[in-house]
């Protein structure tokens, strides 16, 4: 038995990994670069951020993420692709390279193109910049003499207002991939500098920019594809596993890391919201167990009688019963003022909190109202589902040889419905508890957040939403686990309820 | 001797009464899911105006001139976007349900309850009470849009998720559950060059059938669903092709040596049920949600990604099935004969598979439908068009809107039983079991 679980978990570790890099993919093709999100973050209220400081804080961001390594041990990529890629901050640019590189497949031409155009976008609003200067000098003082002395007649308000123009062109620049987009841009902006007489070097601006456009077309491109292996020791899913050294201590040590929007590690979220979808999950299951064990049984033993028929039907009707509408249909019906307002409709206490001294059976009975209606919910499906289970095998066990046999010995009807019958109709039943783990997390997801509960799904909802991805990591990584371990308290049962089944080897 | 089975299948199902209920509800369903645009329209079937006759319902063309025949000017009419309603027809047909999902009717915005108060606005500006070939049947959610309408397109967006994202995770399952349940771990044989050549092939396959065609399936994506199936179909022939290529390759060459010359086996069983055990452990909801937030919300995606993640039944039921059948005399008959292995899977040992499987479909609709409701309820993915699962969600937020609140989850409640009763007929008649 122990060699068997040994080997069932050596057999998970390649599924874990894969549903890990999953992850780790849907981090990487977030719609908005995590880094970027950070940075919006943490600046919030601040100064608006010249173009450079921008990208200084989001190289370091991503530096702090580890998003400028490469993602996992090995990296596949195409001949002509080049992994410096990683390195430039912004990501719109990244895209754009990549794009351009895929098209041309020429990378040195695409990265000298990519340094012309970075050189525009910071020459043109630097030059903006010291115009304006100079021009509000001169509204004041109309004798003001610039140090280079020739710019002077330059500075006109028409010319201002185009070097304006031209500043908003010039960022839109590395924001193109289409040929003609691009071409049409380098006309938009000749001539918008054209009626400039200026002594300074617009025009060859242009003509660096199209010349380094026209070396990225001509270029004889690679003309045969084959993918290349690159090996990384250093990667941000090695980081992840064992960590990276200083605040992070990695996954395998139990560290999710911190996440994007609290900035609380994600070891303690979970540990602060797991107890609402367990209390939840568990006690649903566990009501359900309850009820349905003498449901189907009773059904089963009087088969064809009204009770079976009826609750046949309910159950069935209950098991097509969407959750999230039943969950809205009892809000309507119990937690409405219009109608009755029994329950509460969102939370699990009262705004105010609870009395100082309220002991835990006085809390619970305060939050009352807040979980009856969710509770309900979390029961009845896996309720219908037990229920009808439990029936559908206990008929079939009934009919069986050795029912029969202990009936004729005269055992009495309690024994040999429970003890013999309904043993042997255990197998479906735990079934259903193996995806109880997976369940809690991946079910609550709907109800917690129609009934605004602070558990784990609502949090997972929240995190997706977000783009929290250490905490959409951590919540995947989970329930991987913890289905793995049903799958395995499931084969463990199995053995158990039915000494027929054995994993050890036969040869 | 077994006795012998004289009725089919179909004419079995036809006594369980409960059965052809559900069966005719979702024949209906179909119907008007296909009629839909006809159905319910805030467009016209059939109208005069000025003289001029229009089939606004019926045409794809987008703009009209007219000519006033009295005062000789011209009219541009956008038949899209025109108010139809408040023009002044000289005759019209109207659809059953004169209005069209999510088209706001500012006259009886905010949540007009089906028995309330309704306005209505005549082409000479007036305002009158409702007349009661125009009344939203079934109320209007905040902006006016009619409930009813909402429904019938509802029907499309549910219908399309369930059965498409079926028919993918059928084919997978079908395929993946023969080939496992057939061969088995020790079934499928060739020699140790060929194997290897399939394993060294994979990362090229990847790389030309996939990986630099990105963009171009990304693209057929955001298009139309035809044109993205048709550029997987030849990314997946490419890939095929590659694998194929590569261990023709290898038996040919290091093939001839003593060491790769050798038979192996192939275990193919394990290989799916490593990939059924990895997928059931991914958290289904969660990884929808993830992917539909990152996509910008696509239903082609959803569609694609719930296929992906639901064929685990499917070929579980498949597998058992082979594996019993495959013992049977007829397909041991059929591997005596010299017949071709692809002839016997898919001839003759499949086709008496298949119908378990064809249990495990029509939850499986159900199941994909209310995963799309679900969704579209917490708004984690919304198309362009109304879903019963948005509609839901916006009765959540007012409950004063019953109407919002129980018809659109009566639709799903109504469709997913059915289909379990469906579901459960075929599993009666065909006795089968599941696990």
């Amino acid at each position: 038995m122990i060699r068997y679980i040994l080997k069932r978990l050596l057999q998970f570790i390649p599924s874990l990994i894969l549903i890990t890099f999953l992850g780790f993919l849907l981090n990487d093709y977030a719609p908005i670069d995590p880094a970027e999100l950070l940075a919006m973050r943490t600046r919030e209220g601040g100064n608006p951020l010249t173009a450079q400081q921008h990208e200084t804080i989001l190289r370091e961001q991503r530096h702090k993420l580890g998003l400028d390594l490469p993602m996992f041990y090995f990296s596949i990529n195409a001949n002509y692709e080049c992994d410096t890629l990683e390195r430039i901050p912004n990501r719109t640019e990244r895209e754009t390279l990549k794009k351009l590189n895929e098209e041309y497949r020429n990378w040195p031409a695409v990265s000298d193109y990519y340094k012309e155009i970075k050189d525009f976008a910071t020459y043109i609003p630097t030059m903006y910049n010291s115009m304006v200067n100079i021009y509000d000098k001169i509204k004041i003082d109309s004798t003001y003499q610039p140090e280079i002395t020739d710019i002077r007649p330059f500075i006109t308000p028409d010319n201002i207002d185009r070097l304006k123009a031209l500043k908003e062109k010039s960022v839109q620049l590395v924001s193109l991939e289409n040929e003609i987009e691009i071409e049409n841009l380098f006309n938009e902006i000749d001539s918008l500098a054209k009626p400039m007489v200026s002594p300074l070097a617009y025009r060859k601006m242009t003509t660096n920019l199209r010349d380094a456009f026209a070396a990225v077309k001509i270029s004889s491109p690679t003309s045969i594809l084959y993918p290349t292996f690159s090996f990384h020791t250093d990667n941000r899913y090695h980081r992840w596993l064992f960590g990276d050294g200083e605040s992070n201590l990695g996954v395998l040590r139990g560290d999710f890391g911190t996440s994007y929007t609290s900035g609380q590690k994600v070891g303690k979220i979970i540990a602060s919201h797991i107890g609402f979808t367990l209390l939840f999950s568990l006690g649903g299951i566990l009501l359900a167990y309850l009820i349905s064990i003498p449901l189907g049984v009773y059904a089963a033993v009087k088969k064809n009688s009204w009770f079976d028929r009826v609750s046949s039907v309910v159950l069935f009707l209950l098991y097509s019963m969407p959750s999230f509408w039943l969950a809205t249909l009892l809000l309507v019906c119990f937690a409405n003022p219009d109608t009755l307002y029994w329950f509460e409709t969102s939370g699990l206490k009262p705004a105010q909190g609870y009395p100082v001294d309220a002991n835990i059976f006085q809390k619970l009975w305060i939050s009352l109202p807040y979980i009856v209606l969710p509770l309900i919910c979390f029961t009845y499906s896996s309720l219908a589902f037990l229920s009808r289970t439990l029936r559908v095998s206990v008929l079939e066990n009934i009919k069986q040889d050795y029912i029969t046999t202990a009936r004729a010995k005269g055992l009495p009807q309690n024994k040999v419905v429970w003890r013999h019958a309904f043993r042997n109709s255990l197998l479906p039943m735990i079934t259903v508890l193996a995806n109880v783990f997976p369940y809690a997390i991946g079910g609550s997801v709907i109800l917690e957040t129609v009934f605004t509960l602070p558990g784990m799904g609502f949090e997972t909802y929240r995190a997706i939403l977000g783009q929290d991805y250490p905490v959409i990591m951590a919540m995947l990584t989970l329930t991987a686990v913890l289905t793995i371990i049903g799958l395995l308290v499931q084969d463990i049962l199995y053995a158990l309820a039915d000494p027929r089944i054995s994993y050890n080897r036969k040869k | 001797m077994a006795t012998y089975q004289h009725t089919t299948l179909w004419q079995r199902l036809k006594r369980n009464r409960f059965a052809m209920a559900a069966m005719v509800f979702l024949v209906a369903l179909v119907t008007l899911a296909l009629l839909a645009p006809f159905i319910a329209s805030h467009k016209p079937l059939y109208a005069v105006y000025k003289g001029q006759t229009f089939y606004p319902a019926f045409t794809s063309k987008v703009k009209y001139t007219v000519v006033d025949p009295a005062t000789k000017q011209t009219e541009d009419i956008d038949i899209e976007e025109a108010d139809w309603k408040q023009m002044n027809l000289e005759s019209a047909v109207w659809p059953l349900i004169p209005y069209s999902p999510g088209r706001s009717d500012l006259m009886n915005a905010n949540y007009v309850s089906p028995s309330g108060d309704q306005l209505f606005r005549t082409g000479d500006g007036k305002t009158i009470p409702m007349p009661s070939r125009f009344k939203h049947r079934l109320g209007t959610g905040v902006r006016g849009d009619d409930t009813l309408a909402g429904l019938i397109h509802g029907i499309r967006i549910s219908l399309s998720v369930g059965i498409f994202a079926m028919l993918i995770a059928s084919f997978l399952g079908i395929l993946l559950g023969a080939l496992a349940g057939y061969f088995g771990d020790t079934g499928l044989r060739t020699s140790r060059a060929g194997l290897w050549g399939m394993y060294v092939s994979l990362i090229p396959a990847w790389f030309y059938a996939f990986y630099i065609r990105t963009n171009t399936l990304v693209d057929a994506l955001n298009g139309s669903v035809w044109g993205f199936a048709l550029q997987l179909l030849i990314s997946l022939a490419l890939f095929a092709a590659i694998v194929a290529l590569f261990m023709w390759v290898f038996r040919f060459t290091i093939g001839r040596i003593g060491f790769f010359k050798k038979q192996v086996t192939v275990p193919i069983d394990t290989w799916v049920m490593r990939a059924i055990e990895t997928i059931i452990s991914i958290p289904g909801i969660i990884l929808i949600i993830a992917i539909a937030a990152i996509t910008q919300k696509l239903l082609g995606v959803i569609i694609v990604v719930i296929g992906l993640t639901g064929w685990t039944g499917i070929a579980r039921l498949i597998r058992a099935e082979m594996l019993r059948i495959r013992e049977l005399d007829y397909i041991v008959a059929a591997q005596a004969a010299g017949l071709k292995r692809v002839a016997i899977i898919f001839r003759h040992a499949l086709p008496n598979a298949i119908q378990p499987a064809l249990v495990s479909m029509v939850f499986g609709v159900a199941s994909a439908i209310l995963i799309e409701s679900g969704l579209s309820f917490l708004g984690a993915f919304q198309v362009n068009s109304v879903t019963w699962g948005s509609m839901l969600a916006e009765g959540r937020n007012n409950f004063s809107a019953w109407w919002l609140v129980v018809f659109p989850g009566l639709a799903v409640f109504l469709t997913v039983t059915s289909l379990n009763l469906l579901g459960e007929a075929l599993r009666d008649e065909m006795d089968v079991k599941d696990n």
